[in-house]
């Protein structure tokens, strides 16, 4: 028995060092009270130790139970006392049998992805439940889970989740080794994970998705992708992601092909009008008035007549309170953080216009920003897309319409020159395997 | 980080660079129409009608100023008016050009404009117009619903406000082209200022670039359907002694030249109309339909050859009957010295069909 790795442990008062006697011959136990469940050690241990009679005749009753191992002579204790074993001390040889307490596998609403009519639930925050729940939903000898161990003191349980008979080989092969090269002491969220694996340091447009639903993990399963499921977090990462992945809910797939149709199409143009409109209203109206009718330019100059800054001042104002507001809603809690958008919204609203601070039609286009960008469904990539309007809204600082033209160009040459696991990111639908039995995987 | 750091110094320099470009629109004195007449002491006499914007827009209370500058030159004038303002004159939208009637009877209408054609903020898209009594008077002219400055003469020349048959919109590019062209004969449509409104109700045709052809404000709408298959044209017949106004609701116009050999050449037009009636002294529904189709066809026709005859005996063609000719000849630059030929001779045939499509009121 190590003593010293046992004497270390005991300095946490959630440690047990127990001797139970039951008239006939003495057994020691050693566990940690927060990690184990008492139910368990009751049934497993403490129950038939008060039947048996001989120290051989425990052993065989150990050696029975499910999940219950014995140990080498001389090996350390630590970890698997860590990770929810009870270590059972039966004259000098030890067994240790899993009882792990359940963390938080309670299912959870949909709250960042919701659908209206689709599944509602989420995944949960305890990592075999989700597995559970992945298995249940996609019920195929061909799904393979792969334990992997992330983060050198995390230790956080994470599978490697996908179809073997469809993702590709190579792409496992691949998220595989950078699995195991992930060098960080703490892995706690899938978004980190993202971060690790990915060989660049200025990242930006996301090229996994992250997910919360149930619904959208198994469509990709089948589609041939991979899941990176974490234990603690309710997000599952799912990969090769590519920009139309990110532009699609899971509500189109159960939606009307007319209805899904014409709701994607609402999607980029609310796409392109995040991205561009600050830098267009900039470009329009210091450099290239004369796009418009006269009857708008005239009303436009009349609304901007009291404001004595440059167009791009006012923009950067605006720009400010609406992301400073997004962000407070964002991280106060819920009860504050209505109360912080009601004020925000009267400020923006109104008084920024009368104060004489911006124009009219900037506030018009400040929502019209604000709320485009919430018609993206995957928040990673409405946030990644969030940051596009400044390179954009600094190029017609300096050149009009033509830098707004050249930026877009130059983010779309970007986006093009992606890669997600070998997928060129602008990939499009044609030739993929049409699992939810909709139209657009159609082979052509 | 180095990189990053050459990145940031360039797109500093560009920024040093882009600096004249750079100017609010509020900073600007949008011109809406630019009137050109004959100086006292210089050749032109420059008006711009500069518009005030205001966040308030009420009908009758469209705000603007009017500059008159005269120089030598175009140019000259508008750099001289700059002085006199406190914004910079912004041309993206200059609607309209509004050239003086007396300048129009006494100056050729090409090189004197060239300005317009040159320069690069004047959208080809403007409109061209006469102005009666002179420009400067169009130009200060308010309408009483006017809503924003121009806006009264925008709305009818781009057809977005009224539609009417006796206004031929030209725009600056269609002009330069029509000058420029061999074939087809320029022609501009007259504004003349009231004290609160304008009318605009015929045009002037050009030969080359001097003025020609006064027409009516019947021959404008004539001309309108014949050039352009403008369907909104009124007709008034006598039907068994009474009156009955048609107005047209579908129009389509085209020709043929034909150029037989040994014989006279003939330009056969073929049109096609849907009428309605409009205005009767009469019940209409239980006369001949055929009848009715026939009466307006025949009026039709007479209108139209009249106007031809008459475009043919002033030498001038603004529908366009050269370029036809010259587009659907082979025999390179001979052609327009053949058609300058044959043009005087030409026959004018014209068949008409026309379909009375209803009586407007029900039996």
């Amino acid at each position: 028995m190590d003593q010293k790795a046992v004497e270390y442990l005991q300095r946490s008062h959630d440690f047990r060092k127990e001797t139970l006697d039951n008239g006939r011959f003495k057994i020691e136990l050693l566990y940690f009270t927060t990690l184990c469940k008492p139910d368990i050690i009751q049934k497993e241990i403490a129950h038939p130790f008060l039947l048996t009679d001989t120290p051989e005749a425990f052993e065989t009753v150990l050696s029975s139970a499910l999940f219950c191992k014995s140990m080498e002579e001389d090996a350390d204790p630590t970890e698997s006392l860590l990770e929810g074993f009870v270590v059972i001390v039966l004259n000098g040889k030890r067994f240790k049998l899993r009882a792990p307490k359940p963390g938080n596998d309670k299912i959870g609403e949909a709250v960042i992805e919701t659908t209206l009519q689709g599944p509602q639930s989420a995944l949960s925050e305890d990592i075999d439940t989700n597995l559970m729940i992945l298995r249940r939903r996609y019920p195929s000898a061909d799904l393979v889970a792969e334990s992997f161990k992330l983060g050198k003191v995390s230790q956080t349980q994470s599978y490697l989740v996908y179809d073997r008979s469809k993702a590709v080989p190579q792409v496992i092969d691949d998220i595989r080794g950078k699995l195991q090269r992930i060098d960080a002491d703490v892995v706690a969220s899938a978004g980190q994970v993202e971060a690790l694996i990915t060989g660049t340091k200025y990242r930006w447009i996301p090229i996994m998705t992250i997910s919360e639903r149930p619904d959208r993990a198994i469509f990709n399963l089948a589609q041939g992708k991979f899941l990176i499921v974490l234990d603690g977090t309710p997000f599952v990462l799912i990969a090769p992601a590519v920009f139309f992945d990110f532009v699609s809910a899971m509500d189109d797939v159960y939606q009307s092909f007319v209805v899904t149709r014409s709701l994607v199409m609402l999607r980029y143009l609310g796409i392109f009008v995040t991205m561009t409109l600050p830098a267009l209203y900039v470009a329009v109206v210091s450099y290239n008035p004369e796009i418009f009718r006269v009857q708008f330019a005239l009303s436009l100059a009349g609304s901007r007549a009291a404001v004595p800054y440059p167009s791009f001042v006012e923009v950067f104002i605006m720009l400010f309170l609406i992301e400073a507001l997004l962000e407070a809603s964002l991280r106060l809690p819920r009860y504050i953080g209505s109360t912080a958008t009601t004020v925000g919204g009267l400020i923006l609203g109104q008084a920024a216009q009368q104060a004489g601070l911006v124009s009219s039609v900037m506030i018009i286009v400040t929502s019209a920003v604000a709320i485009s960008n919430f018609l993206i469904p995957i928040t990673a990539m409405s946030f990644a897309l969030r940051i596009a309007k400044y390179p954009l809204i600094v190029l017609a600082i300096m050149f009009g319409l033509t830098g707004v033209v050249c930026g877009m160009f130059a983010v779309t040459l970007y986006a093009c020159s992606l890669k997600s696991f070998g997928v060129p990111y602008f990939r499009m639908f044609i030739g993929e395997p049409a699992v939810s039995g909709y139209k657009e995987g159609d082979p052509y | 980080m180095h990189r990053a750091a050459k990145t940031l110094a360039i797109l500093g320099m560009a920024l040093a660079f882009a600096g004249c470009g750079f100017k609010d629109l509020d900073k600007r004195f949008f011109v809406i129409a630019v009137g050109i007449d004959e100086g006292k002491t210089a050749p032109y006499k420059v008006s711009l009608k500069l518009a005030i914007p205001s966040p308030k827009t009420e009908p009758g209370e469209a705000k603007f100023q009017v500059i008159t500058q005269e120089a030598e030159t175009i140019a000259e004038a508008v750099r001289l008016a700059k002085s006199k303002v406190d914004k910079e004159f912004d041309f993206g939208h200059a609607q309209l050009i509004v050239i003086g009637k007396a300048f129009s009877d006494d100056h050729e209408l090409g090189h004197s404009l060239d300005w317009f054609f040159r320069r690069r903020d004047i959208q080809m898209i403007s409109y061209m117009g006469i102005g009666v009594p002179d420009a400067e008077a169009v130009i200060k002219t308010k309408p009483l619903s006017e809503r924003l400055p121009g806006n009264g003469l925008i709305l009818p020349f781009s057809k977005e406000g009224t539609e009417s048959p006796y206004l031929v919109p030209v725009h600056l590019f269609d002009y330069y082209r029509m000058w420029k062209y061999k074939g087809k004969d320029p022609f501009l449509p007259v504004i003349k200022s009231e004290p609160e409104t304008f009318i605009i109700e015929n045009v002037v045709i050009l030969k080359g670039t001097k003025k020609k052809l006064e027409l009516s404000p019947d021959e404008t709408s004539i001309f309108n359907q014949l050039a352009r298959s403008y369907p909104r044209f009124a007709m008034k017949a006598q039907v068994q002694n009474k009156w009955v106004t048609f107005t047209g609701t579908r129009l389509k116009v085209s020709y043929k030249i034909l150029t037989p050999a040994g014989g006279t050449p003939e330009v056969r037009f073929r049109v096609s109309a849907e009428v309605e009636s409009e205005d009767a002294q009469r019940p209409l529904f239980d006369l001949s339909w055929t009848q009715l189709e026939r009466l307006v066809a025949a009026e039709m026709k007479d209108q139209m050859l009249a106007l031809l005859r008459k475009f043919q005996q002033n030498g001038v063609d603004p529908i366009g009957l050269g370029l036809h000719y010259r587009a659907t000849r082979h025999q390179g630059d001979a052609e327009y010295g053949k058609w300058q030929e044959i043009y005087p001779e030409v026959r004018f045939s014209m068949h008409v069909q026309v379909r009375f499509k209803g009586t407007g009121v029900i039996k």
